[in-house]
């Protein structure tokens, strides 16, 4: 099975006109990318989550659950997902077929979720298994010793 | 907090009533404490209203070490903005409680302190978060002393600072300790 690097590639290389792709974690926290964006891709993901669960509140307000939010820019066109934990994101340009990207949007998040696991899940298991070089009190300190100086 | 590719993010909130200094808290540290190269970028991400308050929040992520991110935001204060305000604290590892120690503030402060018990009451993971307590302004005349606040506040168990968002007085102190708490909490979680 493809990972998710691949499947995130491949919906640029199979729909026509699609310039970009980023998956997030549902806080913004980007997962994977494809594409060139002209801007971090940490704010990128911080302010594509926050549209998303405006959206998503809008939503709530009138009792509705949201399923995606497409965006029509000057040359641009914007589809954003909803998927466990995570949104992904399709950027394209303003001749491409929307019912294509969503087709293939669906395509990607059920693969995506196949293979994603919650990092909520994760989590414990993972800083058990000292999977990270976590900072002992030595490196703790190193790092506080940072912020006393001036940040200028 | 999250983990993802190998990385470990931290959510840090400031939280509080409208005007009470934290989008000038945020900028104050950024110029002042975080190193250039902790820096992911170079500015503050803020989306405001047409009249420049927060609108849905500010933002900046920064790089404590190889493997550990740090998100700070702040949640705007605005009370017709409450719906987007509850949604920055899912996950949250950190939050300052912004307090504005005008005495005319009082009241609001209130309400703030009941809707944080709120959150605190409806999402239990929120008490593990670190919580700070800064009450701001005290650069300025007609403030409540902070030790008096936190006793009328009801905030007297949390670890504060009286501090000035305009000055950085106590800002430097205040995040350091944010850091430190969040990181000691890291390391004890990984101890067998």
């Amino acid at each position: 099975m493809a990972n998710i690097k691949e499947i995130v590639e491949g919906i640029m290389t199979r729909v026509p006109e699609v310039v970009g792709v980023i998956l997030i974690d549902i806080d913004g926290i980007p997962i994977e990318m494809a594409g060139r964006f002209d801007m971090k891709p940490e704010d990128l993901g911080a302010l594509l989550a926050a549209c998303y669960n405006s959206y998503s509140q809008v939503g709530t307000e009138l009792g509705q659950t949201l399923d995606n939010i497409i965006v029509e820019y000057g040359d641009l066109k914007l589809c954003q997902n909803r998927m466990p934990r995570g949104l992904l994101t399709i950027i394209a340009g303003k001749n491409a077929y929307i019912g294509m990207i969503r087709l293939e949007a669906k395509r990607a998040i059920d693969n995506l979720t196949k293979i994603m696991r919650d990092t909520m899940d994760l989590r414990g298991e993972m800083v058990k298994e000292m999977k990270f070089r976590l900072p002992d009190s030595r490196s703790i300190a190193d790092i506080l010793a940072r912020f006393e100086k001036d940040g200028q | 907090m999250r983990i993802i590719n190998g990385k470990i993010y931290f959510k840090v909130l400031f939280f509080g009533t409208a005007l009470a200094g934290k989008t000038t808290s945020l900028r104050w540290l950024f110029k002042h404490v975080i190193p250039h190269d902790m820096k992911i970028t170079q500015e503050i991400k803020s989306i405001e209203t047409s009249f420049g308050q927060t609108l849905l929040f500010d933002f900046t992520p920064i790089q404590i070490s190889p493997n550990i991110h740090v998100r700070i935001f702040t949640a705007t204060g605005q009370d017709y903005y409450l719906s987007t305000r509850k949604m920055l604290f899912e996950d949250v590892d950190g939050i300052f409680f912004v307090i504005d120690s005008q005495k005319k503030e009082l009241e609001h402060n209130r309400e703030f302190v009941e809707e944080f018990n709120r959150y605190l009451k409806n999402a239990p993971r929120l008490n593990n978060a670190v919580v700070i307590i800064l009450f701001n302004k005290n650069d300025m005349d007609d403030i409540h002393p902070a030790q008096d606040l936190a006793r009328m506040l009801k905030l007297e168990n949390y670890p504060a600072y009286s501090v000035s968002s305009l000055l950085g007085t106590n800002l430097r102190e205040a995040f350091i300790t944010m850091i430190r708490r969040m990181l000691e909490r890291l390391e004890q979680e990984a101890r067998p």
